[in-house]
């Protein structure tokens, strides 16, 4: 559905690239969420796939077509839902709609208009001027333009971001509707929860190249390997563990961050050390903590 | 009338009918504003130089302004549309949505024109309307006349396009409708005949092609004018033929829409 080959992008006077050589491909179907810290790269992507901004190198096909080819049904296959909320505040909600079903070439389509609104809480709103919605449902108008003409790929640029409990819900529901029956999701979120509650496969980027990209079991599981060691001490022990790239270490506290298998390897140290220890803890740190490790460079 | 069904005719009609419904519900600021701002100018230079009627060939000289003043009109008119409704979407940053809208670049650049066109025809009419109540309705040719009005209007929607790609404000558009465009229009002859300026005002004006264009339109609308209305053809045609390659050309490459 859309093929990504060794995309990079690089803005004007910017010292590093905003993409360096990024390639994966998605699948008719999948559900895939793509994360990153602020400034990683995600926007610049999706803008990329988009066509927003202009890639340096690197090629993008959709739907089976080439981008440069400029095949219509390249731009017909996307609904893209920007982060803005940005609006013609001219229009009601309904001429909205028509609107850019008509730039889609699309004549009479009405009936699905009403179906979209209907879906999304806006019939209501219908002869509302843009202007006067309120925040959440200017969020649902923004998801509804994007999928007035029944694109095969919608590509969410998070779509909650400032969006109450209720219609983030709202809105997981709907779009595990829409994949369900056949649309292919691509979902950039800081919602570390909402990767994990939606998404089949997690794409992680970081300075502008993919750091992960594994199904959300694996990605889970990833998360699962890793162990955080706490220990107390009262001599230092932290030359046991130079062989450790996580490790960080104040006063009498020291800290590891280690793969799983090396567990043992652990266990041998601290038995060694043990009259030296005053308190010891291991936990798993979960994916919020992987994410952070991932994205700011450390790993054991 | 395949050509109607087309996803690219819909296309082009759906934003040709975004952009005149933008200019019609902004009626008092887009229609309403310029027609009372002629209204003023006839009831003003009526009053005033009633008696100036015999140096321009018996011609009243209410009769004489009123084709400069539609152009006028009809030149700003069609300017700014296109101009405002374009920095307006950079405000609004719905600008970027073109990138991924499946509208041809020529397609789009087409109905942003034609709109400023048709808003800059409205304009005019409604001056002409208002004019007829002083000179009454009579125009010497005017199929021709409002073929003319129209083709002028396209030129000046062309570059009122054509900046609103470029342009990132609504102070810089301003800037170029009162210090380029409103000042060339009005040394173009709205108010006088350029051909009784003193040396060498008379000069610089011929090297104006508005005063061939307004000249041009004079002819028709009256048959009092010293520009025969083939010169207006002639520079009309070429301009919108000049702007409408760059604009394409701009349009193509993504200007003032891609990042």
């Amino acid at each position: 559905m859309l093929r990504i080959q060794n995309l990079s992008k690089r803005y004007k006077n910017a010292p590093v690239p905003a993409l360096d050589d990024v390639s994966f491909n998605i699948e008719k179907g999948e559900f895939v969420g793509l994360l990153g810290p602020n400034g990683a790269g995600k926007t610049t992507l999706i803008n990329l796939v988009a066509g927003i901004a202009a890639r340096d190198s690197g090629r993008i096909a959709i739907a089976g077509h080439d981008f440069d080819s400029g095949h219509i049904a390249l731009k017909t296959s996307i609904g893209f839902v920007p982060q803005e909320v940005t609006f013609d505040y001219l229009f009601t909600v309904r001429e909205s709609l028509e609107l850019q079903s008509g730039y889609y070439g699309l004549r009479a389509n009405g009936g699905y208009i009403d179906y979209i609104m209907k879906r999304l809480s806006l019939y209501s709103k219908k002869n509302s001027p843009v202007r006067n919605l309120s925040g959440g449902m200017k969020r649902r108008l923004l998801i509804a333009k994007a999928l007035v003409h029944r694109p095969d790929i919608l590509i969410l640029d998070e779509p909650t971001a400032g969006v109450d409990i209720n219609l983030r819900r709202e809105l997981y529901d709907f779009v595990r509707e829409l994949n369900a029956g056949g649309v292919t999701i691509l979902l950039t979120t800081h919602y570390l929860e909402e990767a994990e509650e939606l998404c089949r496969r997690i794409i992680l980027i970081n300075g502008g190249r993919v750091v992960v990209d594994k199904s959300k079991d694996d990605f889970l599981r990833m998360a699962g390997d890793f162990l955080t060691l706490q220990v107390k001490a009262s001599a230092d022990i932290g030359a046991r563990f130079s062989d450790f790239s996580g490790l960080t270490q104040s006063e009498n506290m020291l800290t590891l961050e280690f793969s799983k298998h090396r567990l043992g390897e652990v266990m041998r140290i601290l038995s060694e050390c043990e009259n030296k220890i005053d308190d010891i803890s291991i936990s798993s740190p979960g994916v919020e903590e992987l994410f952070m490790r991932l994205t700011s460079g450390g790993a054991a | 009338m395949k050509i109607f069904y087309s996803r690219y005719f819909i296309s082009f009609a759906a934003l040709l009918n975004r952009e005149i419904l933008r200019f019609m519900r902004m009626g008092v600021q887009t229609l309403i504003a310029p027609f009372i701002s002629n209204i003023l100018f006839l009831g003003i230079f009526a009053g005033l130089f009633a008696g100036a009627a015999d140096s321009l060939k018996r011609v009243e000289y209410i009769a004489f302004i009123t084709p400069g003043l539609i152009i006028s009109a009809v030149i700003s008119s069609a300017y700014q549309n296109p101009v405002f409704s374009l920095v307006s979407m950079k405000y609004n940053d719905t600008i970027k949505e073109f990138n991924y809208f499946p509208i041809r670049p020529v397609m789009r650049m087409s109905a942003f024109i034609l709109a400023g066109a048709v808003r800059g025809l409205l304009v005019g009419v409604m001056t002409y309307l208002a004019a007829g109540i002083f000179t009454g309705f009579e125009i010497q040719n005017a199929v021709l006349f409002w073929s003319a009005v129209f083709l002028i209007a396209s030129v000046f929607a062309t570059a009122g396009y054509l900046s609103g790609l470029y342009l990132t404000s609504f102070e810089s558009s301003n800037f170029i409708v009162s210090l380029i465009l409103m000042p060339l229009v009005y040394l173009g002859g709205v108010f006088f005949d350029t051909a009784s300026l003193p040396h060498p005002l008379r000069e610089a004006g011929s090297l104006n092609p508005l005063s061939v264009m307004i000249g041009g339109v004079r002819s028709l609308y009256s048959g009092a004018a010293s520009e025969p209305a083939a010169h207006s053809v002639v520079i009309t045609a070429a301009s919108i033929l000049l702007l409408f390659v760059i604009s394409c050309r701009a349009t193509v490459k993504g200007t003032g829409i891609r990042v």
